[in-house]
This record gives structure tokens, sequence and C-alpha cells, in this order.
């Protein structure tokens, strides 16, 4: 809808496509020069921090997995780690396995979905996931297995498909045995050569030209492997820092234009996490497949155009099940499906990659181990300076596109990010203003 | 539900059905699809393999749930104006694409029936019912008129699944 008058004029769009979540853009060009691009997200952790405290420590990972419907698991294993620092205990062997396994399911379904439903037809000329289905069916039904393999995993070891009730502070309530895990284990040979047909597909997709050279990448980076579960936060700027020091190096800044808060390295600025830092910082990492995969794209380890996000999230795909697939392999029951963790006065902090990048979480602990602080800083809070800057840019070069066009291109670009703000009801409003 | 009778040997396979309860229950109002799976949860009526899923309405989640079912019932919160708690049955041919004007998902019930279709996952019999919401701002808890609106519709999807009365379910 557009309304004129006056100086400048309005252009107002109900809803960004094929973006989970709510919130708003908002665009100000002044005299053909564009003057300020403004990304409102409204952001439910805030909301969880509040109501975490006063709750028990036992309590966080039923409750931060409501944040978000796509990446409930990444929730969970991120304040599972915070509230066990904060009590003292590790929790490694099977059980640090068997999480690992259960966020690999949560990559697949989380990459899959955005890779075909959200962020293809960008590419291959549809305006949405159903007319890909119409257009190229195949392509769909290949989707939808793909995912239905990572929803298994993480229905098999969280319990249900999602908001996993089977985790809990120090491990599982329940771990599946061997003979379990067998079935799923058999189905993910195909679905690698499915991922890694994925991986060809996008490979192939022409990208706009965009590249941020400028930005410092920021990824966990973890000895055992491919950064997925926890490490030590890397950058390509030189940081190397463990979770107790996040607030050290990183500041949160409220700005008036959006109740996100944007999170700045402190004296460096805007930086970026997800999967294009998490490949830059882990690429030697990937295991056999992924990295032949990586290579077959034609992958650079400085890959700098978040437009080819897209070909890392298929990398990640495929490592994802190939990690999926020898996890199965070792897999042996732990001897208790949880390690005790006794309450203590404390603080903890925790963070892993969920599929959008970096989650830390911070607990603060009385003697009864009742929550009398919670932090959470999750990836789209980080990554949403870096979105506006590439925002800028790009309405920048497009200023003689019309509203409707360079809405478009303002939406693909957000889209490179699959912004997690999914957390429950969500529209995005789009504003341009011109004077 | 306990009578036994014994089934020809050439009785066809019983339907399969499930129920999906579309929501957040952090967002107040939004959370009355999985209410309404909760009391399904505790009612001895609901006939033995129906399956209940919690969902936040993804579509791909969606068709994943219902793929290989030969009925669906999907309760998803609406906003069409009508006084909270008002339940509305909808006819999923009338269904946007968007899903925006049924359901308050952003990728809602349109997008997992028309991809159902395009792909040929989709039950045979799809119900939607849509709940009429009016806060769903973070929180817990459901409105009073929607709260109201959980029994009734928990029937209605009984009534659905051909069992149980229809004793004030149809508020449509």
């Amino acid at each position: 809808m557009t309304h004129r008058g006056g100086a400048g004029r309005t252009i107002r769009v109900d809803a960004l496509a094929r973006v989970e979540g709510e919130g708003a853009m908002y665009v100000d060009i002044h005299d053909g020069e564009v003057r300020d691009v403004q990304l409102r997200i409204y952001e439910p952790p805030r909301f969880f921090e509040a109501f975490l405290r006063g709750r028990r420590h036992t309590e966080p990972p039923d409750i931060t997995a409501r944040i978000c419907g796509i990446c409930p698991v990444a929730y969970q294993m991120s304040a599972c780690q915070a509230v066990e620092a904060a009590c003292g205990v590790t929790v490694g062997g099977p059980l640090r396995d068997l999480r690992r396994l259960l966020y690999c399911g949560e990559w697949i379904e989380s990459h899959v979905l955005h890779i075909y439903l959200l962020h293809a037809p960008d590419f291959l000329g549809v305006d949405s996931a159903v007319d890909l289905a119409r257009a190229e069916p195949e392509l769909v039904q290949r989707a939808l297995d793909l995912k239905k393999v990572g929803n298994d995993i993480v229905e098999l070891i969280g319990g249900r498909p999602i908001h996993p009730v089977n985790v809990r502070v120090g491990g599982f309530y329940r771990a599946p045995t061997r003979d379990e895990l067998a079935p799923l284990a058999a189905r993910l040979p195909d679905a690698l050569a499915a991922a890694e047909e994925t991986v060809r597909l996008v490979a192939s997709f022409h990208f706009p030209e965009l590249r941020r050279g400028d930005v410092e990448l920021v990824a966990l980076r973890d000895e055992a492997g491919y950064a997925m579960l926890d490490g030590r936060l890397v950058s390509t700027g030189g940081l190397d820092i463990g979770p107790d020091e996040f607030r050290d190096h990183v500041e949160e800044l409220q700005v008036p234009h959006s109740n996100a808060l944007h999170a700045r390295l402190r004296e460096r600025g805007e930086y970026l996490v997800g999967p294009m830092a998490r490949f830059a910082l882990n690429h030697d990492r990937l295991l056999p497949r992924a990295a032949a995969s990586a290579a077959g794209a034609g992958l650079d380890p400085d890959e700098r155009n978040p437009f080819r996000s897209i070909v890392v999230r298929a990398v990640e795909v495929v490592q994802a099940l190939e990690q999926a697939i020898a996890l199965c392999e070792a897999y042996e029951p732990p001897p208790e499906p949880a390690v005790a963790v006794p309450p203590r006065r404390g603080v903890g902090s925790g963070w892993s990659e969920a599929p959008r990048g970096l989650l830390w979480h911070r607990y603060e602990l009385d003697d009864e181990g009742v929550i009398t602080e919670a932090a959470i800083v999750p990836p789209t809070s980080q990554n949403q300076p870096s979105i506006e800057h590439d925002l800028f840019h790009l309405v920048e070069r497009n200023l003689d596109l019309d509203d409707d066009a360079l809405r478009v291109v303002c939406e693909r670009a957000i889209r490179n990010y699959d912004p997690c703000i999914s957390c429950a009801t969500h529209f995005l409003d789009l504003t341009v203003e011109r004077s | 539900m306990t009578e036994l009778v014994e089934a020809p040997a050439e009785a066809p396979a019983p339907a399969r059905a499930v129920v999906i309860g579309v929501g957040n229950p952090f967002r107040r109002d939004d959370g009355v699809g999985p209410a309404v799976l909760d009391a399904l949860r505790g009612s001895p009526e609901v006939p033995e393999g129906v399956q209940l899923v919690d969902s936040d309405g993804e579509p791909t989640r969606t068709i994943l749930a219902w793929d290989g079912a030969d009925i669906a019932v999907v309760i998803d919160a609406v906003h069409t104006g009508a006084a909270p708690g008002t339940v509305h049955r909808v006819d999923p041919d009338a269904v946007p694409e968007g899903g925006r004007a049924g359901g308050s998902h952003a990728l809602g019930p349109g997008e997992a029936i028309a991809l159902g279709r395009a792909t040929g996952r989709i039950p045979r019999r799809v119900v939607l019912i849509g709940v009429e919401v009016t806060d769903t701002s973070m929180g817990v808890g459901l409105s009073k008129g929607v709260a109201a609106a959980v029994g009734p519709v928990a029937h209605l999807v009984l009534h659905e699944l051909g069992v149980g009365s229809t004793e004030g379910g149809d508020g449509n």
C-alpha cells in the first residue's frame, strides 16, 4: 500500500515474505541518498530473561526451548551448559555425543527448511515454496524427506519433534538403545546423498554481487570437530575467549528503533555470526564428504558474499548427516541418562552454534539453585547491525528501482541471514520514505 | 470405547488420524491449539492410535505430522475480528495460501495445504478449526473467552474423529 503526500512518500508492506518472525524495516531516502536503514525486530528472549528469574535451575531447558520453534535444541543446549557451568558440572562422553546427535537433527531440519522453502525460491525465479512445489515438485519432495530425517533424529533423542521434552540439565531423561537408533541410522546414508545433491543444486545458483570483507566473522571452534555444541569463541580478528569472557568482549546496546539489543564487539564494532562465520573459522574441521562438497561447490574459506550463505548451509547439512552417521555407529548407551547437577550458588555461561549462529546464555543461581539473573544473546541480535549494513549498501546501489523492486532486493538480503525471529506470531512491515 | 467387537478378517485398516495443535503457549492466546491437545491428552474418549502433535505451524512440520494419515484435524489461533473464543470450522479450500488471513502464523496452514497438495502429501480429509484469539503478547495463560473455548473445541475434534458429542463444539 502506498501513501503519497507532503514532501516524501511512505510505502508500507504488511509482511515480509518468507522471513519467519516479526519486526519491521524502515528505509529513509533523502535527495537520492540513503540516510538511514533500520531493522526493527521484536525479541522474545527479553521476555524470557524476566520469566526465568525465580525459576529453578532445572527449568531453563524446557522454558527457553519455547523461544524458537525452529531451533529449540540450540536453546536447550546453551541453557543446559550454562546451568551446568554454574553448578560446576561437566557433561562429557556418551552424553555429550548424544547431545551432538540431537543438535545434528536440528541443523538438518532448520537448514533444509531455509534452503529449499525460504531461500531457494529467490534463486529459482518463483515467488514461494508453494510455487516451487508446483514447478519442481521433486525438489520439495527431497526437502521434505531430508527434513524428516532431521525431525526424526530430534524426535528419537529429544522425545518429540518440537520443544523436545527429553532434555534436562545433566543430560536426558532417557537415552535410546542401540536397537532404537538402528532404523534411523539405516536411513542416514541416503539422506547424506540427497544432501550432497542439495549442495550441487545451490552451488549452481546465480548470486548477486556483495562482499562483506570488512566485517569480523565470529564463531565457536571446537577441537573435537566442526563447531556445534561448544568450544572457544574465535574470530577473523583474533578473538579467542571462553563463555565467561563473552561480556568482556561483546557489549549489547539499546537502539531507539528496536526492542532487540544490538550486539557489538567492544572497540571493534559490528560482527557476524552464522554459517558463513562458522565455515570461515572451521572449514578445516569438516568431515571428508562435507569438505569434498564444499570444494566441489567452489566455496572459498574466505567467502564473504552473504548471498552464498545458502551454499554454506547446504554443506553444513552434509556435515551434520556425516557427523550423525559417525555418532550412530559409535553409539553406546551411557551408563546413566544424566549426571547429577546439584544446585549451588554460582554464575555460569554456556553457548553453542545454533543454525543461525552463536547463542549465549548466562545464569546466576542462589544457594537453592533459584535463578536470580538470566541473560540470553541470540544470533539475530548479533547479526542485526550487519544486516542493516548490507541493506544500506543494497538500497544505495538500487535507488533507481521502484519501491516494490527495492522491497524484493531488501527481502532477499534479509533472508541471507535466515533471521531467527520465528518465535511465534509474526509480521514484518517495510516502510520506505523518500523525500 | 471399551466395547469389544471381533473385527471381520477382511475389515479395512482403521483410518489413521492425527490432531495437530498449532501455537506457542508463551504467546498467551496463541497457545490455544496446544491447550486443546492437553485437554485431549486427558480424555479417555480419544481413540487409540490417534496422534496428538504440538506444532509451531511451520508448514513442513505440519506436512510431516500428517504424512500417511487419512484424516488430520488442525487447530490454530485465528484473528478475524469475531468475539474471542469464537470457533471457526474453516474450509481447507478457502484458506489463502499465505495463511495469514486464516491463521496467525506467517507460514501457516494455507502453505501446508498448498504444499501438501503439490507434493501429494496430504490426508484425504483435512479439518481446520480456528479459534478466535485476542491477546498474543508474550506471557502464559489464555484469556477468558479463549480458555472457555478449549473444552468445546476438544469435543469438536472428537466429533471429527467420529467419537464424542458435538455439544457446544460448533460455535461457527
